[in-house]
């Protein structure tokens, strides 16, 4: 795994002009481009922020920065893993036609994944900004959960890339289960609306535990000690699982997609 | 140099009974909660015991029926697929001429498509870039090097992808037919720049059912049925072979 890892960072050139070129072709010939990206989420965030903060009777300016933050980041999270189902499966041409390790994709994936949030910054910057009760901290635990997050991404990604090329239907179940992890994630309501006692037991959802971490630092909102301990077994269940993914299986993906 | 040892390889069918996450649980509980579901992943022997030594300087041709094993050899060579069993030994980088367009992007221009093209074949922006040059006069564009390449036509885009992908001259050459791109005066600086690069790649592998161009441009040939090599020799014996083989069939 690691020589497939060196093998893709030698050629980095690929993944930028892939990454790129996937974004381009999904918003080719619209004026506004990429700019879309932008736009509707941040109609999506107004929207539910407005009628949401209603429902829970909440003031706006706690909970549209709460909200939107939350959706932006938790979507780069689902939709990351989410779509990498099909990773394989799409750039299949291009591993029928020339040796390159599967892992290609999943960087190509990422950093793609990765422009896409970057468009969303702007979105979180105003957000904070505007609101008064929004507290910015950012520290050096922040970046540890930045990279923790990434690490059970590409993990993760290059498991669920790999057994959904092998068994079809499992990109159905996985389009399911993150539909459904969105019910049980702290996106719209707070986890301090849940009784003291079940709180942990909701980290216990790796997506929520990331989405604390995360989140959290934006808005000056505390984070649970129990995220921080789900996100580090995750991942290091994760990355346990696509090593042994990688070594039984990476040479027989070829045969499947 | 080139060396295959008695290498099988077993492609597995996919998608036939096998693609489906339900039919493998309930084939693994089969055993235990009803009848054993008799869909057991289905594999091709595609490829048969194949021995083969290519030296520095030659250039094998590769001729046989659709489905003999010849585009599974090239891609067992091309690091592609890995052998079921045996041993491949391959000394030099290896560039797979097998789709002449990956990597390109309809949605840019011919000039960003050069680049995209080269960077995907492995050079560097900075190697690319000098090269653009030359690959748009070899193209015959003109002015169409601006616009999107979804604006052009078949031709000129297989034009455009010949030019890209034969400019440089590759260590060990694995071609899947001899491409011939574009009208007739474009053929003959086609078939120029086919000779440069044949003769200029210290290995070549052709698989062909151009049997002139197997004649040709080849220096040893191997004829391929059923996934092993029958025949062995050089290019015209190997091509009187193939002729004998297809008359007895057709017979």
């Amino acid at each position: 795994m690691i020589n497939d890892i060196k093998f893709v960072l030698k050629r980095w050139r690929i993944v930028h002009a892939l990454g790129i070129s996937r974004l381009r072709e999904r918003y080719a010939r619209s004026k506004l481009g990429q700019l879309w990206l932008t736009l509707s989420n941040l109609v999506l965030i107004i929207v539910t922020g407005i009628v949401w903060s209603v429902i829970w009777k909440m003031q706006l300016d706690e909970y549209l920065p709460y909200v939107g933050v939350g959706h932006i980041i938790y979507l780069f999270i689902s939709q990351t893993l989410n779509e990498s189902t099909g990773i394989f499966i799409a750039d299949a041409r291009y591993y029928l036609n020339q040796y390159m390790p599967f892992l290609m994709s999943v960087f190509t994936h990422l950093y793609r994944s990765t422009l896409i949030f970057i468009h969303n910054i702007p979105i979180i910057l105003g957000l904070v900004i505007w609101s008064n009760s929004a507290v910015v901290r950012l520290n050096i635990s922040f970046i540890f959960s930045i990279v923790l997050l990434y690490i059970f991404l590409f993990c993760n990604s290059y498991s669920i890339a790999a057994i959904s090329t092998r068994f079809r239907d499992l990109i159905q179940i996985f389009g399911l289960i993150f539909q459904l992890a969105f019910l049980v994630t702290p996106v719209m309501w707070q986890i301090s609306f849940v009784p003291l006692k079940y709180r942990d037991y909701f980290m216990l959802n790796p997506l929520a535990a990331f989405l604390e971490m995360i989140r959290n630092p934006f808005l000056g909102i505390e984070i649970l000690k129990s995220a921080y301990l789900s996100a580090f077994v995750w991942t290091l269940i994760s990355i346990l699982i696509s090593v042994i993914i990688h070594k039984k299986f990476d040479r027989k993906i070829i045969f499947w997609v | 140099m080139i060396k295959m040892e008695n290498v099988h390889l077993y492609y597995p069918l996919m998608g036939l009974k096998s693609h489906s996450f339900q039919i493998a649980v309930y084939n693994k509980l089969g055993g235990i909660i009803g009848k054993k579901n008799d869909s057991s992943v289905q594999y091709v022997h595609a490829l048969r015991g194949i021995n083969l030594e290519v030296k520095r300087g030659e250039r094998l041709g590769i001729m046989g029926h659709n489905g003999a094993g010849k585009t599974t050899l090239l891609r067992v060579l091309a690091g592609v697929y890995p052998p079921s069993s045996g041993k491949v030994i391959i000394n030099g980088k290896v560039t797979a001429l097998t789709d002449f367009t990956l990597g390109m992007d309809p949605n840019v221009s011919g000039l960003e498509n050069i680049i995209l093209r080269l960077i995907f074949m492995g050079y560097s922006y900075k190697e690319a870039k000098k090269a653009v040059n030359d690959i748009v006069e070899f193209s015959e564009l003109g002015d169409f090097i601006h616009f999107p390449v979804r604006t052009y036509s078949t031709g000129m885009f297989m034009r455009l992808a010949f030019a890209i992908s034969t400019h440089f001259i590759p260590e060990i050459l694995l071609l899947d037919e001899v491409v011939g791109a574009g009208d007739e005066s474009f053929r003959t600086k086609v078939l120029k720049r086919i000779d440069e690069l044949l003769s200029g790649a210290k290995i070549v592998i052709l698989s062909s059912h151009d049997l002139a161009a197997i004649e040709k441009y080849c220096t040893s040939a191997i004829v391929m049925d059923h996934g092993s090599i029958v025949f062995q020799g050089s290019p015209s014996d190997a091509v009187k072979y193939y002729r004998e083989m297809c008359s007895k069939a057709n017979e």
